[in-house]
């Protein structure tokens, strides 16, 4: 290591520096940048490869959320695309298709289900299986079907599912071991359906009609949404495979809340899309002309689980200022919501024409703030969206 | 001076004298964040002209500018993006060192954050000339790296 103290102020050369300083700058990067820093030179890729360094990259890297998107527009032709809200000015994209020529599955078929860590799990419709893909140990793995058999694509996209990553605080990389859930009516019970990636086998446990307890965590996943109603499964974590899930049916009073308005209005139909998640719901609401297909965004709003989970209770509105600056006509909406420490993250992703137009907006619980992001341009006129998740804890190795 | 000083830094300022010679002054409070400038505060005690042999008066006065605001509580993002707009990359450079050198925390933090966001989806070749590095990889062992990594991500902007 040099003596940097003997430099003179205007020849210096960043290569004098200790290495604690070089990794300082190189912590501030998100993982693929300093990933691709591997490259530069043998003492950097040595660098890069310290495990205290390695170590604390993952640990800012838990916090660093990310949104994939996966796009196709043609046989082959897929990719995943990541943005995180700490790069904010640029798409990244994973190639995956390689990745995926062990296990024969073809880029038009697939849907993207979820993601957390250094896990991808992705469906094929055309073989009705689900693949986990591991993006740090490079590996491919088919996961067996569930008790309920094989399913499809569209079968996937009506529940609500969880990927839970184990997360071991005393290696340097994640273990790579995960498990994948959904809840489903069978017969007219809703029933939980849990996959151990360490085990490679499901487990399946009906839910109770029960009240939810007080304080824990809880994966909360939908079954079943109506305009008054909705059906939820609840199962504290860790251990969500053996503990009883229990079922929440809140109820949805759009009285109690404020300036709510369903169905019709002097004419103008106010559309409603709601996105569910980690038992959380938005409305978006929307304007548009009776017979027109185009319309406008004026309103979102939160509301999540009361505390007993019998109701939907109103938690804020995006502020008028911030619809504002969001409102554009648009085509169709979609989206996905995410809970994470407090912070509520959705992605409303809209269509227009062809053109593709995402919003990333996040609200704090804690400080009661929202915050809003419109996303770059990805440059993906005319491909089609087949899924979208938000993820943290990608890992360096 | 009485020893009564050190209980109103607020109103004291100290001399600082650069490695070429020139003199510029600083509220102790502001003293205070540089580790570096404290310790010798502590030895040599805070009415002599305190050396800093590894620092400029290029860099000085813009370190004094940064912790002027920030005792006053004024640091914000609008600031730190001003301070920064005119810089060139080798400045930056230059600032981060001195920094450094001073043990000025939240300076170094800034700067570090600075010079990533100014490397973010560069070149690799702009990279190593920053760091003033060559590639000593052989063209085996890099395209071997390199498809090591084909998994990862790809900057849309990028053509690498």
């Amino acid at each position: 290591m040099g003596d940097h103290r003997n430099t003179t102020s205007n020849a210096i050369g960043l290569c004098l520096l200790p290495q604690e300083l070089i990794q300082n700058i190189f912590l501030s990067l998100v993982l693929p940048e300093i990933v691709r820093l591997k490259i530069l030179n043998k003492s950097f890729s040595t660098l890069i490869s310290d495990h205290s360094f390695i170590r604390q990259c993952n640990s800012l890297s838990n916090s660093t959320t990310w949104l994939f998107v996966y796009k196709k527009r043609w046989l082959r032709d897929a990719v995943l695309h990541a943005f995180t809200d700490r790069s904010s000015d640029r798409w990244f994209k994973i190639p995956i298709a390689d990745l995926l020529k062990p296990v024969d599955f073809h880029g038009e078929d697939l849907y993207f289900l979820a993601a957390s860590a250094n896990v991808f799990l992705f469906a094929s419709n055309n073989v009705r299986e689900v693949v986990a893909v591991n993006l740090v140990s490079v590996t491919v793995k088919k996961i067996p079907p569930s008790p309920l058999g094989p399913r499809g694509t569209s079968s996937w996209r009506r529940s609500g599912m969880k990927l839970v990553t184990e997360t071991d605080d005393n290696s340097s990389s994640g273990s790579g071991h995960f498990r994948f859930m959904f809840a489903e009516f069978v017969g007219n019970r809703p029933v939980l359906f849990v996959y151990d990636s360490v085990t490679d086998t499901w487990k399946s446990r009906e839910a109770q009609e029960s009240v939810l307890p007080r304080g824990g965590l809880h994966v909360f996943l939908s079954v079943v949404h109506g305009p008054r109603e909705s059906v939820l499964v609840a199962v504290s974590t860790p251990d969500c495979d053996t503990n009883t899930p229990i079922v929440l049916r809140p109820r949805f009073d759009s009285v109690e809340g404020l300036n709510l308005t369903v169905g019709f209005n002097w004419g103008n139909l106010i559309d409603r899309l709601h996105v569910y998640g980690d038992g959380y719901m938005m409305i978006v609401k929307s304007n548009g002309e009776n017979g027109r297909s185009v319309r406008v965004l004026q309103g979102v709003e939160l509301w999540g689980l009361s505390l007993d989970g019998r109701k939907w209770e109103f938690v804020s509105s995006v502020p008028n200022e911030v619809i504002g600056v969001i409102e554009k006509p648009y085509g169709v909406m979609m989206g996905c919501l995410e809970e994470k420490n407090g912070i509520i993250r959705a992605a409303l992703v809209s269509n227009c024409d062809g053109f593709w137009d995402m919003l990333w907006l996040s609200f704090d619980t804690k400080w009661k703030r929202w915050n809003w992001m419109p996303l770059p341009d990805s440059k993906m006129k005319g491909w089609n969206l087949a899924g979208i998740s938000f993820s943290s804890g990608l890992t360096l190795q | 001076m009485a020893q009564e000083a050190s209980s109103s830094t607020s109103s004291k300022t100290i001399s600082l004298k650069t490695g070429d010679g020139e003199i510029f002054e600083i509220e102790a409070s502001a003293a205070k964040q540089m580790k570096t400038v404290q310790r010798l505060i502590d030895d040599l005690g805070d009415d002599i002209t305190i050396p800093l042999h590894n620092v400029f008066s290029k860099e000085l006065p813009k370190i004094i500018e940064y912790y002027k605001k920030d005792i006053t509580g004024e640091i914000t993002k609008d600031f730190e993006a001003e301070f920064v707009k005119d810089l060139n990359d080798d400045e930056v450079k230059v600032l981060f060192l001195a920094a450094n050198y001073l043990d000025a925390n939240k300076l170094f933090e800034f700067l570090s954050q600075n010079i990533a966001d100014r490397l973010e989806s560069k070149s690799v070749e702009y990279v190593r000339k920053y760091f003033g590095v060559e590639n000593d990889f052989t063209p085996e062992e890099e395209s071997k790296l390199r498809e090591e990594r084909a998994w990862s991500f790809r900057g849309i902007k990028e053509d690498e």
